[in-house]
């Protein structure tokens, strides 16, 4: 069994919202590892961030925004979130998730023609994230 | 070691959200493989489908489409409606609560395989369809270990 672990730095740009593609990064060192058949997993620590799979459309993204700022910020019962009031880090990365598991085969990610990885930052600041890319090869 | 890659198809009809389980064909894939003890993914190939472990009854399912419809409301405005509709030249494209649903369930599972068996308890493989139309769905089952 073989394992590569490879960290990624990506550079936040605006202090707002931010979602980035990075598909095409990943699939370009899933064909360098010259693997056959295996896992890619793309995992963020970044307490910010999350990746999630989606169609990496304008519309889309918006859209997914929209719901989180929905479910993350409304209040209940009349009374505010708790992080409202405390301006704590919000749920918003926990509620998207932290990793994904894609398998890949003949060198190739075995995504859908639609499917794009992303890296979305919830802060409002411009920072660094780091996503960890593990392919695993199992022989 | 072994790396193995299964898959098998649905048919989405045009009714939505449909919540198949899909864990009796699951299990089927992982007793006829190599694998003995290991992991399995379970990956559908679409931005319209999520795929969680859950309690499938139908008082679950009832619960789960009304939480759906709170997440992403059919009758809200999508900005995936007014962007992507003529890109992809086929209209007002109605999915946009679609895309919104998928990005929160996600495009995969993982479970241990143990002993050839996958402990879930009283759990099943759930495979969530959220396209508005009928679909023909692709599901990658991939198994690793030894």
């Amino acid at each position: 069994m073989r394992i590569e672990t490879i960290k990624l730095y990506f550079e936040k740009q605006a202090n707002k919202t931010e979602v980035i593609d990075i598909t095409r990064t990943i699939e370009h060192l899933v064909i360098e590892t010259r693997i056959d058949s295996g896992t890619a997993i793309i995992y963020t620590d970044s307490p910010s961030a999350a990746i999630a799979v989606i169609e990496y459309e304008e519309g889309v993204v918006s859209d997914i925004l929209q719901s989180l700022d929905i479910l993350a910020t409304k209040t209940i019962n009349g009374k505010d979130r708790i992080s409202q009031k405390t301006k704590r880090p919000d749920i918003r990365p926990a509620l998207i998730g932290s990793s994904v598991a894609v398998p890949f085969k003949d060198n190739r990610l075995m995504i859908g023609k639609w499917q794009n990885i992303v890296l979305m930052d919830f802060s409002e600041k411009i920072k660094r994230n780091r996503v960890m890319l593990q392919i695993l090869e199992v022989r | 070691m072994a790396v193995e890659i299964c898959e098998f198809t649905y048919d989405k009809p045009v009714t939505e959200p449909y919540l198949l389980n899909i864990t009796s064909k699951v299990r089927s894939i992982v007793s006829k493989s190599k694998v003995k003890n290991g992991v399995a993914i379970i990956f559908i190939n679409s931005t319209t489908t999520g795929i969680r472990i859950m309690k499938y009854t139908k008082d679950t399912k009832a619960e789960l489409t009304k939480v759906l419809e709170v997440l992403a409301p059919s009758d809200m405005e999508y900005m995936h409606h007014k962007l992507a509709g003529d890109v992809y030249g086929i209209g007002a494209d109605t999915n946009g609560k679609s895309h919104v649903r998928s990005a929160f369930f996600g495009p995969s599972v993982t479970v241990p395989i143990i002993s050839k068996k996958i402990p879930l308890g009283k759990n099943s493989i759930v495979a969530m369809d959220f396209d508005v139309i009928k679909r023909k769905r692709r599901v990658i089952v991939q198994m690793l270990g030894r």
